[in-house]
């Protein structure tokens, strides 16, 4: 198809409005648009408001989506008013008589034959452009990306660590699981009437995914990164436990469950006393297992740890705490905002010392590194719930600045798996 | 075609034939004060046959939708409380196992046949229908209200985005149930997590704020009206003002309501600090607001202009420090 069927500037108008909203991340695809036609037919001679409020109801699907589509409608609606579409002789036409409805099976056509980049010629409107260069500008500075994308990228990533498969009917799902013991003696005791199972316990609150972030001085550059992630942990899945650490290890999973955003800042701010001061990841991670560790962890656990890994204590204690995390979980995966950087060697102590247990380590530092690991976890579900370890099936060429560090590291603990998934070091 | 917007603002539309302007006004016979969106909003739903997702800050009417909508249309209201580990089964239906096996019992003294007795008791006299499955055997359509679906969790969200596409029900001991009819279907959320991306996009999205103070007279106007016109301005007043603060939790609609009519009891005509005081706990539920409320009153009677003297009243009182 070379050119769309002018059938009216109004539906013509609506796919590129459409498509504006989503290079904005709004989720209006095929359907959606061939939906507001219909709405369009059916709403027939109605003001700018009600097509406003009928297209918002339509296509933004949260209060952020609002924000967005107000400021594009806005924008978008001026610029065509004072475009070459206006036809001056629309206003010598009866107000009741009611405009024929676009050709919506054309219209349909045209938008599944292939979109064009030309609206019928208007002035072009100044847009976002999620493009190569923003996606590669450090995350330490958020006010310049596009937070949706950011939240977006980072919600994926939760949700493919830490939601459980879904089940549909299966067996009744109350609160703990059947405690048969105590069944078989009440059926025991009313002579043979099994009338109510019981059930045991409030529910199990081990967690799926347990979170641990760093919050020394070397990772203050990125609180706004990690404040972020704690709120897409909120949104997106229940069962998390998150610690930080820095010179003290810090529960913080009561701040997360606060419904106010706004107040996260405060709460974290409240409850952790060692933002910003040194690191020692052995002792915490030590203190950790002491107290928390047989509760929270399980073999189905996994665990993330967002971390620059500048370690100023001692290497056996970090070694054998990160030795017991591994075990003892599904799956660890490593966070490291300076990965990304050129020239990035794991050669501190503390990398090398933790290296051996973890099974993913990935770059964070900027949006594009983000997306990567979205993309190599969706394909490599690492979903809680199951028995026995984890690993990326998909296994990206190593870079060759890390293949022979890797394979010098593996010869010493071989009998553990190290799946680096491939680090883009140049710019 | 649809004209150009801008030319076209000032139109009136033809009301007799706006199925958007008569849906508002019916709202508002019924005693909901509906904005243009609200009623597109609802309009659309039944256009589209979509369902229709609410979300916005407790207190704001979201559920009230819902009822208002089933008194318009004339039809049932079926509710569907979610909360956190409610599963299908609790959703859809239980078997009513004690009649069961009472009935098993005076069936083998009865003596009576395994097959007899086994058709009887899957019969639908043993089923316990939930609100899912009472919606869909309903032979007219109904309002179906899934309350607070952000409490349930994502296991039943996907569930019942298959009951919505499908809209049916197989029971093994029975068979496959059709939906009847199709019931309008609003979901609410408190937003205390983020549903689904599948869920977002079957329905449509509303987001409902706390009322500003035209709407906010409005409701009050509506739904109390033996509240004095001007005690009904400085309430609405005092809650924009009080809003903008932040609070444990921000007094909603309802809080509003109670208040007006708390005060018109009191035979009060205008707010007085003292009565504002005593009456905090109707609009405040938290300890804390109470807590923070009470010296920042001062503050917002400034902001409202409710003077710390009574204005003359035709009664004569007497003016308090």
């Amino acid at each position: 198809m070379s050119e769309p069927p002018f059938h009216s500037s109004l539906s013509a108008n609506l796919v590129t409005f459409g498509r504006l909203l989503r290079e904005q991340g709004l989720l209006v695809g095929f359907g959606e648009q061939g939906e507001a036609v219909r709405v369009v037919e059916n709403l027939g001679v109605c003001g700018r408001a009600r097509l406003r409020d009928a297209l918002r109801v339509l296509w933004a699907t949260s209060p952020r989506d609002r924000a967005i589509f107000d400021e594009v409608f806005e924008r978008f609606w001026q610029v065509w008013a004072r475009g070459d579409e206006w036809k001056q002789t629309t206003s010598h036409r009866e107000p009741d008589m009611r405009p024929p409805p676009p050709s919506a099976a054309s219209l349909r056509s045209w938008l599944t034959g292939g979109a064009h980049s030309g609206s019928t010629g208007t002035v072009a409107i100044a847009r976002f452009s999620p493009g190569e260069v923003l996606g590669r500008r450090d995350l330490r500075d958020l006010s310049h990306l596009p937070a949706r994308e950011v939240e977006d990228q980072i919600g994926r990533i939760i949700r493919s660590i830490a939601l459980r498969p879904s089940r549909r009917f299966g067996a009744p799902r109350r609160r703990g699981r059947l405690d048969l013991r105590r069944t078989v003696a009440r059926y025991a005791r009313s002579g043979g009437d099994l009338l109510e199972p019981v059930y045991r316990g409030p529910g199990d609150p081990r967690p799926d995914l347990l979170a641990f972030l760093d919050v020394s001085r070397s990772m203050e550059l990125y609180t706004g990164f990690t404040l972020r992630l704690l709120a897409a942990f909120r949104m997106h899945a229940r069962r998390i436990e998150a610690f930080t650490f820095g010179t003290r290890l810090q529960r913080i999973t009561p701040q997360l469950r606060d419904p106010r955003e706004q107040h996260l800042r405060t709460r974290l701010a409240e409850a952790v006393p060692d933002w910003a001061g040194g690191t020692r990841i052995g002792a915490t991670l030590e203190r950790f297992h002491d107290e928390w560790g047989r509760r929270l962890l399980r073999p189905s656990t996994v665990v993330l740890i967002l971390s620059d890994g500048w370690d100023t204590g001692e290497p056996e204690r970090l070694a054998e705490s990160m030795r017991r995390l591994h075990r003892r979980s599904r799956f660890l995966i490593w966070l490291n905002p300076l990965m990304g950087h050129p020239g990035f060697e794991p050669e501190t102590v503390g990398m090398r010392t933790v290296l051996p247990f973890v099974d993913c380590m990935h770059p964070c530092h900027d949006l594009a590194s983000l997306r990567e690991l979205a993309r190599l976890l969706s394909r490599n579900p690492v979903r809680p719930g199951r028995r026995g370890r984890a690993a990326l099936r998909e296994v990206e060429p190593v870079g060759p600045e890390l293949a022979g560090w890797v394979e010098s590291a593996s010869s010493t603990h071989s009998r553990l798996r190290i799946d680096m998934p491939c680090v883009d070091l140049q710019e | 075609m649809l004209p150009p917007v801008s030319g076209w603002g000032r139109i009136a539309v033809m009301k007799a034939d706006d199925p958007v302007w008569a849906l508002r006004e019916a709202l508002h016979g019924a005693g909901y004060v509906a904005d243009e969106e609200t009623a597109t909003a609802l309009h659309l739903a039944s256009v589209l046959e979509k369902p229709l997702l609410v979300e916005g800050p407790a207190g704001v009417g979201k559920t009230e939708i819902a009822k208002m909508l089933a008194k318009v249309e004339g039809t049932e209201f079926i509710r569907l409380q979610c909360y956190e580990g409610l599963d299908a089964h609790h959703a859809l239906y239980e078997w009513n196992y004690q009649r069961q096996l009472l009935q098993i019992r005076l069936d083998e003294r009865s003596g009576k046949s395994v097959e007899a007795s086994e058709a009887t008791l899957f019969g639908e006299d043993f089923l316990l229908a939930r609100p899912l499955l009472r919606a869909i055997k309903a032979p007219h359509p109904v309002v179906l209200l899934i309350d607070e679906l952000d409490r349930a969790d994502e296991e039943f969200e996907a569930f019942l985005l298959e009951l919505l596409s499908d809209w049916q029900i197989t029971i093994p001991e029975i068979g496959t149930i059709t939906a009847r009819s199709r019931p309008w279907v609003i979901l609410t959320s408190n937003r205390t997590r983020e549903l689904s991306d599948a869920i977002r996009r079957r329905s449509l999205y509303l987001w409902i704020d706390f009322p500003g103070f035209e709407k906010e007279l409005a409701i009050v106007r509506r739904q109390a009206p033996e509240v004095d016109d001007s005690l009904a301005r400085e309430i609405c007043r005092f809650m924009e003002v009080i809003r903008k603060e932040d609070w444990e939790k921000t007094p909603g609609v309802a809080e509003t309501l109670d208040w007006a009519r708390a005060l018109a009891a009191l035979h009060r005509d205008h707010l007085d600090p003292e009565w504002v005081e005593r009456t905090l706990g109707i609009v405040f539920k938290d300890w804390h607001d109470i807590r923070r409320a009470r010296p920042a009153l001062a503050r917002f009677f400034e902001a409202v202009g409710v003077r710390s003297r009574i204005l003359p009243t035709s009664s004569g009182e007497e003016p308090q420090p």
